[in-house]
């Protein structure tokens, strides 16, 4: 499945969750799928924590056997990617 | 403008001139920057043989002796750093063929090899092998890119940037790595004038810190190099500064020891700021538009946001190389538990290896009292920051869960909390002569309990 392609409810879903974890006052608004969420000041590091969890939780990645890099997961393609991994 | 700015920070001759180059060749930018990065090497060297440092056992070295020899010297040294930097680049460069467990553990691999050299410095008296230890976060960098598969189609010339940055610093790699550096770099005329006008920021900003430095010197504590403030006026608080009481015999009045550790806290995070400003003031004219190191600490309302704003790019290191390794592979630990773990090993452990490794005298001499006397006071302050930063965490999770914002009084109440932590625990920071974690928790004893 491309990313491109990804269920809306999906990308929803996950802009959803990232809005729940952002800066307190912090707009999505202008930000599209590649825009990376940390350099944008909407999360900081430890954000992604909260981004690994929820991969784990809601589907069962476990990113450290997959070799991804936490880093990989500040913008919404790196998270979809880590979801669908043949998507890239 | 940029230029000036950068003259009065000192910056040195060599930064001045490839930061010139830079901006009137804004294409040319990686090479002049890493053909300045080996003038920067080179002017290392040669002032190291010229403060006559012993650089082999049976070397003494001052400038009236250099001769053709010790240029020779100079020279192969150069080229002796030059190639270890090389073969590190080849090594990420080639990290596929690797063996396996170098593949599995680069970092691990790397800090055995480097504690190797120290100690083989230390027995045969090289002093030089004891650089060893300096590039080694700015080279951890590079190893976790090229297991990230993302050095194959690099240059050597472009890992200089970072190896040896003509920007100078701690070895603490502000702007971290190539690929960090490279997310960042401007390379159109509309993004190269966003960076630089960033940066002249920065460097202005740096400008009116020191002052502010240099005027709480001067009203503040009364020390002596306050030239204008002097002249002006014959008056200041005259307060003791922390290093003196926490490492003197004498106790001020509580007011002066409370007031002495805010203002601490005050003059820490400012200089801290006025070094990073300066680093990432020029990273940002030269084209690399990178987050600031210091961004308003003194406004943040919770222990782990201070920690963030503070010195960003020591907090992504310990992140970076402690954090995200045992949070990834602690999936077996409950939650709190796992965040626990986390924090530790950034905050405790990793706070606390960096230190040592940047001063392993004590370690290296196997001297366990004089490692204690050392190390004692910053391991106590290392977990007093590991538990307020863990404790600082579950609370901001919470907070987000509730989606509360804090009022404008109670986001006061909570910036004053923030400030007493961190003033506090400063006392075990503070480098004060021999004062032992007695002496420390007699002194913060005595501020609380007053």
């Amino acid at each position: 499945m491309n990313n491109a392609t990804a269920p809306v409810t999906q990308r929803e879903q996950l802009r959803e969750f990232l809005e729940s974890i952002a800066r307190p006052g912090s707009s999505f608004s202008g930000c599209n799928d590649e825009t990376n969420l940390i350099d944008a000041g909407l999360i900081d590091s430890f954000a992604l924590i909260q981004i690994i969890f929820f991969l784990e939780q809601s589907h069962g990645i476990k990113l450290h056997e997959r070799g991804i890099d936490p880093q990989d997961l500040a913008s919404i393609a790196g998270i979809l990617s880590a979801i669908n991994p043949t998507g890239r | 403008m940029a230029m000036l700015l950068l003259y009065w920070h000192q910056t040195g001759y060599l930064p001045l001139l490839a930061v010139s180059g830079v901006m009137l060749f804004p294409g040319r930018r990686r090479i002049l920057l890493s053909l300045a990065s080996v003038g920067v090497v080179f002017n290392i060297l040669f002032n190291w043989l010229n403060g006559d440092i012993a650089l082999r056992p049976d070397a003494s070295w001052s400038a009236a002796s250099w001769s053709w020899a010790s240029w020779l010297e100079l020279i192969a040294m150069l080229a002796v750093v030059m190639a270890s930097l090389g073969l590190a680049v080849a090594v990420a460069r080639r990290f596929e063929q690797l063996p396996g467990l170098l593949r599995r553990f680069p970092l691990l691999a790397l800090h055995a090899a480097v504690w190797m050299v120290l100690i083989v410095a230390t027995v045969s008296g090289i002093n030089a092998l004891m650089m060893a230890s300096t590039p080694i976060w700015r080279v951890s960098y590079l190893l976790t890119q090229a297991q990230r598969g993302r050095t194959a189609n690099t240059r050597f010339r472009d890992h200089l940037l970072y190896l040896v940055p003509l920007y100078g610093g701690s070895p603490t790699p502000m702007g971290k790595g190539l690929e960090y550096l490279s997310r960042h770099e401007a390379n159109d005329a509309q993004s190269i004038a966003r960076s630089q006008l960033a940066g002249l920021k920065l460097l202005i900003l740096a400008l009116v810190w020191g002052a502010v430095l240099n005027l709480m010197s001067g009203v503040v504590y009364a020390e002596q190099d306050v030239g204008l403030w002097r002249e002006i006026f014959d008056w200041s608080l005259n307060l003791p500064t922390l290093k003196d009481w926490v490492g003197g015999t004498s106790m001020p009045s509580v007011a002066a020891m409370v007031a002495s550790i805010y203002f601490e806290l005050i003059r820490s995070v400012l200089n801290v700021a006025v070094t990073g400003h300066i680093i990432i003031g020029t990273l940002r004219i030269v084209g690399f538009n990178v987050f600031r190191n210091t961004y308003k600490p003194l406004l943040a309302e919770s222990i782990v946001e201070f920690w963030n704003r503070y010195y960003f790019y020591f907090k992504e290191l310990l992140v970076d190389f402690f954090f995200y390794p045992t949070y990834l592979r602690c999936t077996w630990a409950p939650p709190r538990l796992r965040m626990f773990l986390a924090v530790f090993a950034a905050a405790f452990a990793g706070n606390m290896y960096y230190h040592i490794l940047a001063h392993p005298q004590t370690v290296l001499a196997v001297d366990a009292v004089a490692f204690w006397t050392q190390w004692g006071p910053r391991f106590v302050y290392c977990l007093l920051l590991a538990l307020g930063i863990w404790v600082s965490m579950l609370r901001q999770q919470a907070r987000r869960k509730e989606g509360a914002r804090h009022s404008r009084v109670a986001r006061i109440r909570a910036i004053a909390g923030v400030w007493t932590f961190f003033a506090l625990i400063q006392i075990f920071n503070i480098s004060a002569g021999q004062a032992t974690i007695s002496d420390r928790i007699a002194r913060l004893l005595a501020v609380l309990l007053q």
